[in-house]
């Protein structure tokens, strides 16, 4: 029976924007929002995403090292009760005092130099959660600093050396000691060879799978480097704007990705061959990321999407984005627009000419009809309301799509593959 | 066919606390026109240092030891700052790796990109200046100008006089510059760069901006003056793979569309195999093998080389890389002989005693080993 | 031997710093200017005999006018209202002045360090009430805060060293706890807090020490501006009794006599406090300049 070590439970983390006067919230970054994924004891989970996805900020939240704004996070660790080792299985978002749970979870980060106070020698620095946890003292503490160095490919002459005196793989490599020395069962591993060179990454990733297979370990791998992600996990969950969008084992997800994200992101990784290059294919996304303050509703993808469809969730807002990108269509000189979701409404100025708002309702009429062939935006109208000020535009309400099973080990979040 | 640059022996040492590094150990490079030229190695291996060389802006700190930057007949590095100013952002242009550290934050995007039209392009730009000044559109007095129309004048046939110049110092009449302000010539710069609505970004603040967008904005700049010659130093690192490959299609639009040559600098061989034509490894400070970029990943002959591609993580690969032991070495005593030997399993003798002269080997493929010169 | 071991890489440090001083002439200045009264103030005892009972209190000769300088008396005398020794009083008063930064130093430095630690650190609402008291002390006009606090208190040593504190303690406040947020985002911290350190060892371990290095290039540059004002206090005959050993207090016997060109009683005192705090702003900038990670391996 497989174990799991970590579970979260519809995690969220909003970072409160405050502004105004008194400094209220009026807004908030909604980082991640609605995650729940599960981890196998002694596998290595990847998650993949680009700048912006919430990914880094998932994996401190899984460690309470930022508190989580909604959502549980269930831990298993090994506890010894009465001689007995048996596995028990802790809501950590609900234990105040995590100290001793921390022994179990631990982090590398991804700027080695920053990660290490630059104030401390390495033996220090090594030797400080051993401390913390009065695990071992005087020569024996000693002895085991040596250890753990030796098992990360450093040795006794980097002791009594300071962190800007080391390469940045060295210094990785004294994280990745610091990380083991309480003997965790799972590191959170953000991005631990980013800013590393090529070959210091793979002695680093290499030094990563030996420890895991010699010490029984459990990973959480977040990079944006989906060949690094390739090479190391078992599972891989795409993120796109604070929700994983599709989460599998590496060969399914590698060789047949379902959601249109995955199949652009995999498709945008540079060639090692240059007679197949990925420019000759790569499938472009248009636009930028959208704010995580406002994500659009629907699909968080709709916006970008190159399958998009009309049932997506097409909003009042990429109707006002449609117009201002293509400027021909309608002088917005002569309207103000309210977006309210689904509801788009176009309201005429007060003291307009007749011709003018007469002009307005064809142009209008005219557009939609012209591009409900084609545009998935236009396709999603369901009514157009014309009233004595105004006119109405409603849109197809389409509902979040969640992450739902396609296959064995395979789940998608996308609205293509409802119902199949 | 004679190379647009030709790097002749480059010696550069930085002098610091703890000593003198060495970091370029005698380059020669090639670079031909119209081609995108790959400079592939790690941190340290001093691609930056031979780019800066290049343009000319190494630190304080630099010390030219020995060797020639041959442009257009002439040793460049022999040149003084104002001979270079012309070059730099004219016929040789750089675009950084951080979009938002090389654009005044400060700068409205048309402000920067006029300032730049106005070193490189400022004939184009008074010539266009004389077309707009129009009566009929301006409260200023008729009399106003016509002056202006002669400064203009003045300024195309004689721009060093003394008249000049201290006439445009005079508060009214300096406004003429106001004239030489073009936003047409910015935006056509910017749609050229894929920029969907330039006429909003132009106004906008760099901050304003995405990575990815300003990354276009920084190569519209880097084009402005019609380059011979484009660096590009780690353009993607710091963006997301899926605007990298944006950025990397308009690159080789560009490079097409304007036959100018690139230089790439990267440890990514990924985009190197993307769009380049040939490719030059450097290590610790020495160039180890040049070839095309297909002999690169099918038949590359330099152990390093070697241990470079095999350590590269590549999809549905092998589950343990093989790499490269031991460090980049210190270059404040750098190996001698190879600077390679330290790391190389088949380091002999010679290896330790005597530095290998870059050597064509085979047609376009050149290569710096004692060892396996003989094995093509 | 690991406390060899320990001390290699601290002497490289050092020896990376004193290089750096080389560099810097004005810095040497300072510190030559700064050993130079440190040495006035320790051997004061030999340099001039001490008064009985209070050493820190100049004996009195009365005259009618001030005197000239003179073999008896090096530096002249400043004849009414206060008829002491300038000589002795520039001399001791490099102990009073020692004594008076040293302490109000002291007393700033842990107090901002404790208050500006505890804001930056824990933030919410301890952070705004630490921080709007600082702000009531910034917006106070020194010079009234004083005169209230010496009002209430009296005359002294004591009262103006606690005067001067109270005044001066914002601003480590405020800069320490500039610091810590800054230090706050580092990896290092969310990595300690990975381990299982409380938040008490945080501080103690890793952001203190991390930002002792602002606070004490603050504290050289501070240093003779603790002087200059206890000065201006003296010479304006707040805190120190009239007769104390002290520069401001000599500077206010010439304010009768400047007129009558009796140019010793200002001279002396005058340079004394000028070339003490130039001594101490230039060794600050050095400092400054020396622990600026910006320029730790650039050389020209």
């Amino acid at each position: 029976m497989s174990q799991f070590i970590l579970e979260t439970e519809n995690l969220k983390k909003y970072f409160p924007v405050l502004g105004g006067l008194l400094g209220k919230e009026i807004e908030n970054i909604k980082a991640v929002d609605g995650v729940s994924f599960s981890i196998k004891k002694g596998e290595t989970l990847g998650l993949v995403g680009e700048s912006g996805c919430g990914k880094t900020t998932l994996g401190r939240c899984i460690l309470m090292l930022i508190k989580p704004t909604y959502g549980d996070v269930f831990f298993s660790a090994q506890i010894k009760k009465d001689d007995k080792e048996q596995l028990e299985k802790f809501n950590i978002t609900k234990i105040r005092d995590l100290k001793n749970l921390r022994r179990e979870m631990q982090i590398v980060h991804q700027d080695p130099y920053d990660s290490l106070d630059p104030r401390m020698l390495i033996k220090n620095i090594i030797a400080e959660p051993l401390k913390t946890h009065k695990v071992s003292k005087g020569r024996k503490l000693h002895e085991r600093v040596i250890e753990l160095l030796e098992q990360v490919g450093m040795g006794e002459s980097h002791l009594y050396r300071y962190s800007h005196e080391l390469s940045g793989g060295q210094l990785q490599r004294i994280c990745i000691a610091r990380a083991l020395a309480l003997n965790p069962g799972f590191i959170v591993l953000d991005e631990p060879t980013s800013s590393l060179d090529v070959s210091v990454q793979a002695q680093i990733l290499n030094l990563l799978k030996r420890l895991q297979s010699e010490l029984g370990l459990t990973y959480l791998f977040i990079s944006h480097d989906i060949s690094v992600i390739d090479h190391m996990s078992d599972r891989i969950a795409v993120m796109y704007l604070g929700k994983i969008v599709e989460i599998a084992e590496k060969d399914v997800l590698m060789g047949t990705p379902l959601h249109p994200y995955t199949r652009a992101l995999l498709s945008s990784i540079p060639t090692t061959n240059p007679r197949d290059r990925m420019l000759d294919k790569v499938i472009f996304i248009e636009g930028d990321v959208p704010s995580p303050m406002n994500p659009p509703l629907g699909c968080r993808f709709h916006t970008r999407c190159p399958e998009a469809q009309e049932y997506c969730g097409w909003e009042a807002r990429d109707f006002i984005t449609y117009l201002q990108s293509n400027p021909g269509k309608l002088d917005l000189g002569k309207v103000k627009m309210s977006a309210d979701k689904f509801s788009l409404e176009i309201l005429f100025e007060t003291g307009s000419l007749k011709n003018d708002t007469l002009e307005t309702r064809r142009v209008i009429e005219e557009l939609v009809d012209s591009e409900k062939r084609e545009n998935p935006l236009f396709k999603s109208i369901e009514k157009v309301v014309q009233k004595e000020d105004r006119i109405t535009l409603y849109f197809y309400e389409a509902n979040e799509p969640t992450l739902s099973k396609v296959k064995d080990n395979h789940e998608v979040a996308c609205l293509l593959y409802k119902d199949k | 066919m004679e190379p647009l640059i030709r790097i002749n022996n480059l010696v550069i040492h930085f002098s610091t606390f703890d000593g003198i590094v060495k970091a370029l150990d005698g380059i020669n490079l090639d670079i031909y026109e119209g081609e995108a030229l790959g400079l592939v190695g790690e941190t340290g291996c001093g691609k930056s240092v031979t780019s800066l060389s290049i343009m000319k802006i190494l630190a304080p700190n630099a010390l030219l030891k020995n060797g020639e930057i041959i442009y257009r007949g002439k040793n460049i590095l022999k040149f003084s700052e104002d001979e270079m100013i012309g070059i730099r952002g004219g016929e040789f242009s750089m675009i950084f790796q951080h979009p938002l550290r090389a654009l005044n934050p400060t700068m409205k995007i048309k402000n920067q990109i006029f300032e730049s039209l106005l070193l490189h392009e400022k004939n184009l730009l008074l010539r266009n200046a004389i077309e707009k000044i129009d009566e009929k559109n301006s409260k200023r007095p008729s009399a106003l100008l016509n002056i202006y129309r002669k400064l203009i004048d003045d300024e195309l046939k004689n721009p060093d006089s003394y008249k000049l110049k201290i006439l445009s110092r005079i508060p009214i009449i300096k406004k003429y510059k106001e004239y030489l302000k073009d936003d047409e010539i910015i935006i056509n710069m910017l749609k050229k760069t894929d920029i969907a609505n330039p006429s909003t970004v132009i106004e906008q603040y760099p901050h304003e901006l995405s990575g990815g967008m300003r990354q276009r904005v920084m190569i519209a700049m880097a084009l402005l003056g019609e380059p011979k010659l484009v660096i590009a130093d780690e353009p993607t690192t710091a963006v997301d793979v899926t605007i990298q490959a944006k950025v990397l299609n308009l690159i080789k639009d560009i490079m097409a569309k304007f036959n100018t040559s690139l230089l790439l600098i990267t440890h990514n061989l990924g985009i190197v195999a993307e769009i380049c034509d040939r490719v030059a490894v450097m290590y610790a400070g020495a160039i180890v093998e040049v070839c095309d970029i297909y002999t690169l990943f099918e038949n590359p002959v330099h152990p390093y080389t070697i241990g470079l591609i095999n350590a590269v993580p590549v999809i549905g690969g092998k589950k343990i890389l093989k790499t490269i032991k031991g460090l980049v070495p210190d270059l404040l005593e750098p190996p001698t002989g190879c600077r390679f030997h330290t790391r190389c399993a088949s380091a002999t003798d010679i290896c330790k005693k005597d530095k290998p002269e870059l050597m064509e080997i085979d047609e376009g493929h050149l290569l710096a080993c004692h060892i396996f010169k003989e094995n093509v | 031997m690991s406390w060899k071991e320990e001390l290699k890489p601290r002497i490289k440090g050092l020896k990376f710093a004193l290089w750096k001083v080389r560099k810097q002439p004005l810095g040497l200045i300072g510190l030559g200017l700064v050993i130079f009264y440190s040495l006035i103030a320790i051997f004061a005892p030999f340099i001039v005999a001490p008064n009985y009972p209070d050493p820190l209190i100049i004996p009195k000769h009365v005259t009618r006018t001030p005197l000239p300088p003179s073999k008896e008396h090096p530096f002249g005398t400043t004849g009414p209202p206060f008829f002491v020794d300038i000589y002795y009083g520039v001399v001791w008063g490099t102990r009073t002045s020692f004594m008076i930064s040293i302490s109000v130093m002291l007393v700033t430095f842990v107090l901002g360090l404790i208050l500006g630690v505890t804001a930056g650190y824990f933030g919410g609402k301890i952070e705004t009430v630490i921080m709007r008291i600082t702000d009531i002390f910034f917006a106070l006009p020194g010079l009234i805060l004083t005169l209230v606090i010496i009002s209430i208190i009296g005359k002294g040593i004591g009262p103006v060293i606690i005067a001067l504190g109270a005044r001066w303690w914002a601003s480590y406040a405020r800069l320490f706890r500039a610091e810590v947020l800054r230090i706050k985002q580092k990896l290092y911290i969310e990595a300690a807090r990975a381990i299982g350190l409380s938040d008490f060892k945080i501080i103690m371990n890793h952001i203190v020490p991390n930002t002792i290095s602002s606070g004490l290039i603050m504290a050289t540059l501070d240093f003779g501006s603790v002087v200059m004002v206890a000065a201006s206090m003296g010479f304006l005959g707040l805190g120190l009794n009239p007769g104390t050993a002290e520069w401001g207090i000599l500077l206010a016997g010439s304010r009768d006599w400047i007129v009558a060109g009796k140019w010793w009683i200002s001279l002396y005192p005058g340079i004394a406090i000028s070339t003490f705090v130039l001594g101490w702003n230039l060794l600050g900038d050095s400092l400054r300049d020396l622990l600026d990670p910006k320029t730790r391996k650039l050389v020209e």
